[in-house]
């Protein structure tokens, strides 16, 4: 399994292994504007940008090169293939954080000579478990969708999907009764309880979007 | 010791074609070509053999093992070329030796080092770089890394020039002296059967339409040419026949009797002849 990770994150990503320090980058120099919660966004955007990345260049290459139907030629049970692909885009997220702690690291040691560089990097335990639930609700929601589908018919519905959800937060925060709605439903799982409950769910996801590819793949390549 | 290939009543639909109960089986040290035309069934038996399709009925065992079953443990034991390079064209020669090593536990380093050698298989070309007779040499390299029993290849050699062709068929030809290993090699470049193949399955329309040695082929089978007035009196020792501006053409497989007969022209068959044939000739009622 590791050399089909190894495949995904350096054979099928070098271009990207450039990109994403980049948008790291990008994400760190905003991440003032949000104060004690800079370090938090930053890291659960990059997380979402570097999963999302990886599954949809992964997905391209295979699909040129049709390298599922080497693998499955070989030895390989179909579960490790899938599962390779899964543990691919969670260590791409992890990379993308390793890339902001280093990025925030490095402005606090700048704002030494710059104050405005200084950067809060306070990580809650909160922080860690939506960071955790984010990651599985993206990887549960996203990856049996590609393997149904692929990458060519599910690029522009995703893309749109992924302007859409940001696109659509001021208006329900705007609108008085989606606003109430929201607040009830966020009061109503915050809390330490609130946040394992989510954390828990999202762990029961993303095994079951695994458990679902696996199936929806074996369906598909065994005709 | 178990055939390396056994095959008994297999069927499979798929939308329009059908194959239709097909039965063979290769013993250990020996080559099968897989001979037929486009659309016969080729790539679609090769695919049921590597489990990479459901077969609908009958059996597949490769050493005696369950091709579904046992599938894992079998496929360790198989060595495969398929009709295109699947590696991603920015992996090198030396990246596609790692990444495949950690699938085969007999994977030998040192054998896949002697092949990309005796290939011309520059380590750090990518293989984006390499020709197509590259391409095929490096699958070929990695097929034969791992000590396999059997090795299945679909198509190997379309679209080569001979000199490469010559090479990958050499190499085949190495494989068979060990008596423990067989290759099952399918193709439509009758030419190259009729080099290395021991035996010839002959598939036609998702059916076996003969599957025997070679030498029975040589030895049964003939060509017969006559007169058209002959045409006749010969008709019952032809399989198919076919008639001409000057007299009629056909294929039998009771070569032996024509030949005493003395009025005809009495050619050896090729794999091609009995190709042509089969998929052109008029059959005899």
């Amino acid at each position: 399994m590791l050399r089909l990770i190894y495949r995904d994150l350096f054979i099928y990503q070098k271009r990207n292994l450039v990109v994403l320090p980049g948008f790291a980058l990008l994400f760190v120099f905003f991440s003032q504007e949000f104060g004690y919660a800079g370090m938090g966004l930053t890291i659960i955007m990059i997380s979402v940008y570097a999963l999302v990345m990886t599954a949809y260049t992964s997905f391209a290459y295979d699909e040129t090169n049709k390298f599922n139907r080497f693998l499955r030629s070989a030895p390989i049970p179909s579960s490790t293939i899938i599962l390779s692909r899964y543990a691919s885009c969670v260590f791409s997220s992890i990379m993308g954080v390793v890339y902001v702690v280093i990025f925030f690291a490095l402005a606090n040691v700048a704002a030494v000579y710059n104050p405005a560089l200084q950067r809060d990097m306070t990580i809650s335990l909160e922080v860690l478990l939506v960071w955790i639930t984010m990651i599985a609700f993206v990887c549960a929601f996203l990856m049996p969708i590609l393997f149904k589908f692929g990458y060519m018919k599910t690029k522009y519905p995703l893309m749109l999907l992924v302007i859409a959800v940001p696109a659509s937060g001021p208006i329900i925060l705007s609108s008085p009764n989606m606003n109430q709605g929201l607040t009830a439903a966020l009061s109503a799982i915050s809390g330490k309880n609130g946040y394992i409950l989510i954390f828990i769910l999202s762990l029961l996801a993303f095994l079951g979007s695994a458990a679902l590819s696996i199936t929806i793949f074996k369906r598909k390549e065994e005709l | 010791m178990s055939d390396l290939i056994e095959i008994k009543d297999l069927s499979k639909k798929l939308g329009n074609f059908e194959l239709k109960n097909i039965s063979f089986s290769l013993a250990p040290g020996y080559v099968m070509g897989f001979v037929g035309p486009n659309g016969a069934g080729k790539s679609t038996t090769i695919k049921l053999m590597l489990n990479l399709l459901r077969k609908q009925s009958g059996s597949i065992k490769l050493f005696g093992l369950d091709n579904v079953k046992d599938e894992m443990e079998m496929k360790q034991q198989i060595g495969f070329v398929l009709d295109d390079t699947y590696f991603h064209e920015c992996m090198t020669v030396k990246q596609v030796g790692w990444f495949v090593s950690g699938f085969y536990r007999n994977w030998d380093e040192a054998l896949f080092q002697q092949y990309r050698k005796k290939f011309d298989l520059p380590e750090k070309k990518k293989i984006k770089e390499l020709s197509t007779g590259m391409k095929a040499k490096l699958s070929l390299a990695v097929a034969l890394s791992h000590h396999a029993k059997l090795l299945i290849l679909d198509e190997p050699t379309s679209g080569l020039d001979p000199i490469v062709r010559d090479d990958i068929l050499s190499e085949l030809f190495q494989v068979v002296k060990d008596p423990d290993r067989g290759v099952f090699f399918s193709s439509h470049i009758t030419s190259d059967l009729d080099k290395v193949a021991d035996y010839i399955t002959f598939i036609s329309n998702g059916e076996i339409i003969l599957s025997t040695t070679k030498d029975e082929i040589n030895e049964k089978y003939a060509v017969v040419k006559g007169a058209k007035k002959h045409l006749p009196e010969i008709k019952s020792h032809l399989i198919r026949y076919r008639e001409t501006q000057f007299g009629f053409e056909g294929l039998t497989n009771e070569a032996a009797i024509l030949r005493k007969h003395g009025q005809f022209v009495v050619e050896k068959a090729k794999v091609e002849d009995i190709m042509l044939y089969f998929e052109k000739g008029e059959v005899v009622c």
